[in-house]
């Protein structure tokens, strides 16, 4: 995913903004990683260069 | 990354091969037709959402595209697409941040169509428009998908199909004004031999129809 994405994300249960963590680049684009919410505590993962904002309860 | 346990993952390779089937290009390439007519007209900056494979986007120079499939982001990716793994209903976006909103099969596959409409109308600059293609119910192809459902496919079980009057009400049910329609595939299932040219306006029994509509 481009920097630029991280921009126009936010957390999909509290609406806040999320923090690049641990990101992971190749020449283009950040690879892997996670998008933090520090209000809900909460990472979405970033696989593949696709950032995952699928709710929790989604995922399990 | 963990998967979503949906058909469109599971399936993702055998969905994606489908375009690439003699009648799938001539289909795809007929609906892309249909859409491309009312491109000029688009503010940017673009966002589809159930961008799948990304095909369409791919084709039409759509740069953001959203999905609940991981799978198919995947590949939508491998195309160049921006991907996010989400679901309008759940997924926040920034307001009054596109100009406009595609809808490509996929308003059939949503749960609560006006709610997401309503939704997707938040997210749209004041002069922003959605662009909604479905296959209408009363058309031959929309026929054949209702039974395809009912006899369990894979994919369609999990779509409702609607009318194109039902299109235009869901639309205006959720704030938004019917500015154009564009119809194509005239041919009915099992006799497409070509590729169609679309025509202005809806005309009844189409099997694909794309209506665009202001926010205002």
């Amino acid at each position: 995913m481009k920097d630029s994405l991280i921009e126009i994300l936010v957390c999909p249960v509290c609406h806040e903004p999320l923090e690049l963590k641990d990101a992971r680049r190749d020449e283009k684009e950040i690879i892997s990683g996670f998008l933090r919410c520090e209000k809900c505590n909460h990472d979405y993962q970033i696989a593949d260069g696709i950032p995952n904002l699928l709710p929790p309860d989604m995922n399990n | 990354m963990q998967s979503v346990n949906t058909p469109f993952n599971t399936l993702a390779a055998d969905y994606d091969s489908w375009f690439d089937q003699p009648d799938g290009k001539m289909i795809f390439t007929s609906e892309f037709k249909a859409i491309q007519q009312v491109l000029p007209y688009l503010p940017p900056p673009w966002l589809e959402i159930g961008v799948g494979s990304g095909r369409f986007a791919q084709a039409l120079g759509i740069t953001t595209g959203l999905d609940p499939a991981d799978k198919l982001l995947e590949i939508a990716r491998s195309r160049g697409i921006l991907t996010i793994n989400g679901r309008i209903e759940d997924c926040r976006l920034p307001l009054e941040g596109f100009g406009t909103v595609f809808l490509i099969m996929t308003l059939s596959f949503l749960e609560k169509p006006v709610a997401a409409l309503r939704k997707i109308r938040r997210i749209l600059k004041s002069s922003g428009m959605v662009v909604v293609g479905d296959v209408p119910a009363e058309s031959a192809w929309g026929k054949l998908y209702i039974d395809k459902k009912h006899k369990g496919h894979p994919f369609y079980t999990m779509a409702n199909f609607y009318t194109y009057a039902e299109l235009h009400v869901m639309l205006e049910q959720a704030g938004f004004r019917i500015q154009t329609a564009v119809s194509t595939l005239r041919q009915n299932p099992g006799q497409v031999s070509t590729v169609e040219s679309p025509v202005n306006g809806y005309k009844k029994g189409a099997g694909f129809v794309v209506i665009t509509a202001s926010r205002a």
